[in-house]
């Protein structure tokens, strides 16, 4: 384990990246609860229904943080977003 | 249908806090810990987790770091000393071994990283309750008030305390209502097995014999008053 890396300080936009990736996990867990219970309790269409769609309102929770945290890894310099543009500007 | 997360195992149906302040992720666990015969109830926040936890006495209390008003870290440091033997399941969205080791080293039973199986939450919920079953039913404990139903034993702050039989059964009787006020006619029944007469301070006179006992030279009063109601055992 690399412990350096470990106590190195985060920009605001890795914290900012890493909140998001901890809120996709929220939706995840339902995500795969729900399914998990649908298989093993859902026994009429309805139920089975209304698993899927439980499920599907998750999936939606969990894909608008990955477009985030897209838009966020977009952003850090490494990735040539606007951060290192501003820098470059300030130079 | 469920074995592999039935709690119908338990003597009794388990009383579950979920602290949670993602709501459909509470609410998803609420409903699945029902449909397994469960009573749960569940807060959002850090501050009502602790009032909740102290009011009523739970089995489990499932409870995620990150929450709002009070973090899950610091409410583990205040309930420890208040309730040593609860047991908490801690739910973190955090996956380092360190974060892990944080919650354990807290005071957390167990520690389990989002996104996780809901029937290996079951699975530790069970295990944690199995654990905690066996000493529960024996051992209550209010502050540092421990009443041992099998031992007859009775310790404040480590020190014991002898009572007679009947005195044992008055804390016994308030203890096990710990924080709810409990009426001189309950206490009536559950003592001395016999309906309440108000012309009698059989009760009260009791009830002194066991203040007297857990709460001299205590600066905290455990053992208190309800005027018109009866007694109550709490710490708050």
């Amino acid at each position: 384990m690399n412990s350096e890396a470990n106590t190195a300080p985060r920009s605001a936009l890795v914290e900012l990246v890493l909140h998001e990736l901890h809120a996709m996990a929220q939706p995840l867990t339902v995500l795969r609860g729900t399914l998990e219970l649908a298989l093993l309790e859902a026994q009429t269409l309805d139920q089975y229904r209304q698993s899927i769609e439980s499920a599907l309102l998750e999936a939606g929770r969990a894909a608008l943080c990955l477009n985030h945290t897209r838009e966020m890894i977009c952003a850090l310099p490494e990735a040539g977003g606007a951060n290192k543009q501003s820098e470059q500007k300030g130079n | 249908m469920r074995e592999a997360g039935c709690f119908a195992e338990q003597k009794h149906q388990p009383h579950l806090l979920i602290a949670e302040d993602d709501v459909p992720l509470a609410h998803f666990l609420k409903r699945g810990l029902q449909a397994d015969k469960c009573a749960v109830d569940v807060v959002h926040d850090g501050e009502s987790a602790f009032q909740a936890a102290k009011a009523s006495q739970y089995d489990l209390l499932i409870l995620d770091l990150n929450l709002p008003k009070l973090d899950g870290m610091d409410l583990l440091r205040q309930l420890r000393p208040v309730l040593p033997t609860l047991p908490i399941l801690v739910l973190t969205g955090r996956s380092r071994l360190e974060d892990r080791l944080m919650a354990l080293h807290g005071g957390a039973d167990d520690c389990m990283v989002k996104p996780f199986s809901f029937h290996e939450l079951t699975a530790r919920a069970r295990a944690l309750l199995r654990r905690h079953g066996s000493t529960a039913t024996r051992c209550m404990q209010v502050a540092d008030l421990l009443l041992d139903r099998e031992e007859f034993r009775v310790e404040r702050a480590g020190k014991r305390i002898t009572l007679t039989p009947k005195e044992f059964l008055v804390l016994e009787c308030l203890m096990t209502n710990a924080r709810r006020p409990v009426s001189r006619s309950t206490l009536m029944e559950y003592v001395w097995k016999a309906p309440y007469d108000a012309r009698t301070n059989l009760v009260d006179v009791y009830v002194k014999y066991v203040r007297d006992k857990i709460d001299a030279g205590f600066p905290a009063k455990l053992l208190r008053t309800i005027r018109g109601i009866g007694y109550v055992i709490t710490d708050d």
